[in-house]
């Protein structure tokens, strides 16, 4: 194949022939006219469409997006040119969107170096999501071969999807702001609403030909927060801050906008929003029951004894050591056997191993355990398939080995299985078992909608993984109602997170991606389960720590019902103004036709 | 897209390589074909796709369709074809010529119709060369365009919309009987010739995007400049009310020192996304050969006795007009004078 270089117009155009010229003067055996037309219409066909046609559709593994997903990849990609706000309300897709358009750029060679930036609570989700829907690989900031590159990670890999946090930090800031990347993307871009704040500073200093952000709540509590966001799409679209001010919003009330026609038609060429009221996503309806378990007066001993210990020996301790007393908490929470090897672990970690001793003493007497007797009783009680989810694998061979004891047919379902496995497992539970025993980890990517009776076994103390879980079978293509059971023992630190997560806000019936806007709205640099965590080992007693979490509660309460009070403002300020209903009409539209130029 | 494009398309590729197609569903068909045959399911319908993994969806973007286009690819790039089924009658064709062509000699005894004295037509080769190149161009979007010229190696001129043109014949893969060439083979002089009109589009092409981009870019580079330029007015200002504030000076002077950058950032993003590139790529050349019948004519004028070759071209179903010596304009009626040889526009200027 030759190459050379030709200045046409004044732009040097590559030209590669890949026909030996040579070997046509010289040929004595052509190929036929037949081949020759289906190499042109090969041809035809490999020249890529104008983004009316999108070529992701059909890369993309087991999602079917919905029309408003289509028409907003085909708008933010055609329309806007790649660099706008997906601002759809929560549980219309944003994340799918947005993905959908980063494939579509992929796939047409128009992109390769991406950065993804979300709080951290979200991190795993991205790459979860993006491999299992998108068959796209990221590195994230949180894994060790990135991290073992220090700052100049950045510059090495080409996808990366990072915490907001860490990215916007000394020294990867600065190194992140000498790259080029082709494509940004910001998740829970209001985030950003503040432009005096470091996040805003650094977003903006950032070199990127691409850019999604993305928000269900562009307005927050001003409409300078909206100015501050579109301001780092397209900088200068609604002028300056003070003449954004003086022409856009009125006087005395800084959430209602003035010359709102004028204000609408400039947001029209950078937002796109849709409405569940006006899209075609329908979910079925979801009821949650908690059962709440008294412990047995050993299981009780142990879990007082393991967070009379966590509590001594918190504060302190290097973070390591932390860790590991978070992990035992949590363990504790789910089934005793699950905490041994974390209790062992410890031993020569803290400083008195007697403490140690005595648990693994106090371990060894349990032999029943109430909540295990509970999960059997609900199983039986369940008329269809069920799946339990349990957050540990200590916990998981518990239930499947009792399980298998009861008689009860069931499918495992674990990080340490195959992928293949996994597969097998999930049509074997979908064909013949009454029970999926399942991880989180193990869990990630798949789709359970067949079912629709979930049990917690034992409780995430991050609701974003709570709602994973229920996401698992709440989703487009179920048919019928969804149950969850909580299993939850007295007086444990579960049974106060699913107080605050049903009993105060009523989580398991949001809409998913909500509980996410209002804890948002608690505390923007610490994330729920540390949030828990601190409470408990600050609280000298059961007492105080109550008190703390219905202080806590009150919070949540109150930041729900501001979401709900904003959901109305910014219904008035959109309206269905920036819908996605009709199929767009792309920048580079009739191109295509042209191969017919001869 | 349209998938019957689609499914024209894989039809035609299967039982190019000698397998067969079948309908089973709307929009869905068994295939078998290849060296080692296995039967394979495909689709247009992506819910199909979706519903069953063991059905191969064929569309823009999915793993079958993109195998299955860099396989046709790969093929076809030198091909040669020779047309046939004209059935050409060269009585008729002589006595079409007869009433085609017109010659008067202009003698002392004015003017006289001229017979031409006309062997028999005899079949030689022709030659049309096609060059099909792909070009795209990139700025913050992408543009490919796939450019066909057929070039006739005799005039070496482009003739318009060829391959469509070329499937109202019969193909064969070589000619029947031996037929000479009529005219010397320079490939050389065709590839010349395509590449000069595919460059001449290329040059309309960029300067279009070129203008596109530039208006994108000047326009957005003129709401940068003036958000920014506003925003350091607003600053200067700033520093006027708060002349006699060192704090405050120190601060507003630090916000113009950030702004600056930040105007530079998002000129350079304006830069970065603009920025244009092009590639050419030749990637199949088709010769297309194809039988003329000609008689070699002689004119026997008292002026200029001349002689001409009278060329029924098949293809187009026409007689090739003669050259007029005078004005190099070509038509079918030549006059005979003493002062040279006219066609009828020049006799009539004359």
């Amino acid at each position: 194949m030759s190459v050379e270089v030709l200045q046409i117009a004044e732009i040097p155009v590559s030209f590669t022939s890949e026909i030996d010229l040579k070997k046509i003067i010289s040929a004595d055996k052509f190929e036929s006219y037949q081949l020759f037309r289906l190499n042109l219409e090969a041809h035809k066909l490999s020249l890529l469409p104008a983004f009316d046609t999108l070529l992701a559709l059909n890369l993309s593994r087991g999602i079917v997006p919905f029309e408003h997903q289509i028409n907003s990849v085909k708008k933010l990609l055609g329309r806007f040119r790649g660099r706008g706000m997906l601002c759809d309300e929560v549980g219309l897709g944003k994340t799918i969107e947005a993905s959908l358009a980063m494939l579509e750029l992929i796939t047409r060679g128009l992109i390769k170096r991406i950065l993804i930036l979300v709080p951290p609570s979200l991190v795993e989700q991205w790459k979860e999501e993006t491999f299992f829907k998108f068959n796209l690989e990221f590195i994230t900031s949180d894994d060790k071969e990135f991290k073992s590159h220090g700052s100049g990670a950045w510059g090495k890999f080409d996808r990366i999807i990072a915490s907001i946090h860490t990215a916007k930090k000394s020294p990867h800031a600065d190194a992140i702001k000498q790259e080029d990347f082709d494509l940004i993307i910001i998740d829970e871009a209001h985030h950003l609403k503040n432009a005096n704040t470091v996040g805003w500073k650094f977003i903006n200093s950032l070199k990127k030909k691409y850019i999604f952000l993305l928000t269900a709540t562009p307005v927050q509590n001003n409409l300078e927060e909206l100015f501050n966001l579109v301001t780092l799409v397209y900088p200068g679209e609604l002028g300056t801050l003070k003449s954004f001010k003086k022409n856009f919003i009125s006087a005395g009330d800084r959430l209602t906008p003035k010359n709102y026609e004028q204000l609408r038609s400039l947001l029209g060429e950078l937002i796109i929003r849709n409405r569940r009221a006006t899209s075609d996503v329908k979910f079925t309806r979801r009821f949650a029951k908690t059962i709440r378990i008294q412990l047995s007066e050993k299981e009780k001993a142990l879990y007082e004894s393991v967070s009379d210990v966590v509590r001594s020996q918190y504060k302190g301790s290097p973070q390591q050591v932390k860790m590991a007393l978070r992990i035992l908490q949590e363990e504790i929470g789910s089934i005793p056997p699950a905490a041994v090897s974390t209790i062992e672990s410890l031993k020569d970690k803290l400083p008195d191993g007697a403490l140690i001793d005595g648990l693994i003493e106090q371990c060894n007497h349990i032999t029943f355990s109430e909540k295990i007797k509970v999960l059997i009783d609900v199983i039986h009680k369940t008329p269809g398939k069920v799946i339990v989810f349990t957050k540990f694998r200590a916990s998981h061979a518990v239930i499947t080995a009792v399980l298998e004891k009861h008689g009860i047919r069931y499918s495992p379902l674990h990080g340490g299985l195959t992928r293949h496995e996994k597969e097998k497992s999930i049509k074997e539970f979908q064909n013949v078992s009454k029970a999926l025993v399942a991880t989180d980890v193990g869990s990630e990517g798949r789709n359970l909608q067949f079912c629709n009776h979930i049990i917690n076994f034992d409780l995430p103390w991050n609701p974003m993984k709570i709602e994973q879980r229920i996401g698992r079978i709440s989703r487009i293509g179920q048919e019928k109602e969804v149950h969850v059971t909580n299993l939850s023992a007295k007086d444990t630190i579960e049974d106060h997170i699913l107080y605050l997560l049903d009993a105060k806000i009523n989580m398991f019936e949001l809409v998913i991606g909500e509980i996410d806007v209002i804890l948002g709205r608690l505390d923007e640099e610490t994330d729920f389960e540390t949030l828990i965590m601190d409470t408990w080992t600050k609280s000298p007693d059961m007492k105080q720590f109550e008190s703390e979490i219905a202080q806590l509660g009150e919070d949540l309460l109150a930041a729900k019902q501001k979401y709900s009070t904003l959901k109305d403002t910014e219904d008035k300020i959109f309206g269905d103004q920036f819908n996605t209903t009709a199929s767009e009409k792309t920048a580079s539209e009739g191109a295509e036709d042209e191969y017919r130029d001869s | 897209m349209s998938t019957a494009i689609l499914e024209k398309f894989l039809i035609d590729y299967v039982e190019a390589n000698e397998g067969e197609a079948e309908p089973i569903d709307a929009g869905t068909y068994t295939i078998l074909y290849g060296s080692e045959p296995a039967i394979k399911t495909v689709t247009f319908e992506i819910e199909v796709a979706k519903e069953n993994n063991q059905v191969e969806l064929f569309l823009p973007g999915s793993i079958f369709f993109d195998a299955v286009i860099r396989d046709a690819m790969a093929k076809g790039g030198m091909c040669a074809t020779y047309l046939s089924g004209f059935q050409a009658v060269t009585k008729v064709i002589q006595s079409e010529s007869m009433r085609t062509f017109s010659f008067a000699d202009h003698g002392k005894d004015g003017a006289k119709k001229v017979e031409p004295k006309m062997p028999s037509f005899q079949p030689y080769n022709f030659r049309i060369w096609t060059f099909v190149f792909k070009v795209r161009v990139t700025t913050d979007i992408i543009e490919d365009h796939l450019y066909t010229v057929s070039i006739d190696a005799r005039t070496l001129k482009a003739i318009k919309n060829f391959t469509e043109y070329l499937n109202k014949y019969q193909h064969l893969p070589y000619y029947e009987e031996t037929i000479p060439h009529y005219h010397p083979q320079d490939f050389q002089k065709s590839y010349q010739s395509a590449l000069d009109y595919v460059k001449q589009k290329l040059t309309n092409l960029i300067a279009r995007k070129k203008q596109e981009a530039a208006a994108m870019k000047l326009k957005e580079t003129e709401r940068i400049k003036k958000y920014y330029d506003t925003l350091n007015e607003e600053m200067e200002e700033a520093l006027g009310k708060k002349a006699g504030d060192h704090e405050a000076v120190v601060e507003i002077q630090s916000k113009q020192k950030a702004i600056l950058v930040q105007r530079q950032s998002a000129l350079g993003d304006i830069e970065f996304r603009y920025k244009m590139s092009a590639g050419m790529s030749l990637v199949s050349v088709l010769v297309t050969n194809y039988p003329c019948y000609i008689s070699k004519a002689s004119v026997p004028s008292t002026m200029q006795p001349s002689g001409y070759d009278i060329i029924w071209n098949p293809l187009f179903r026409r007689f090739e007009p003669l050259t007029c010596p005078t004005c190099k304009n070509q038509s079918y009626t030549l006059h005979f004078l003493r002062t040279g040889i006219r066609c009828q526009n020049c006799f009539k200027n004359s």
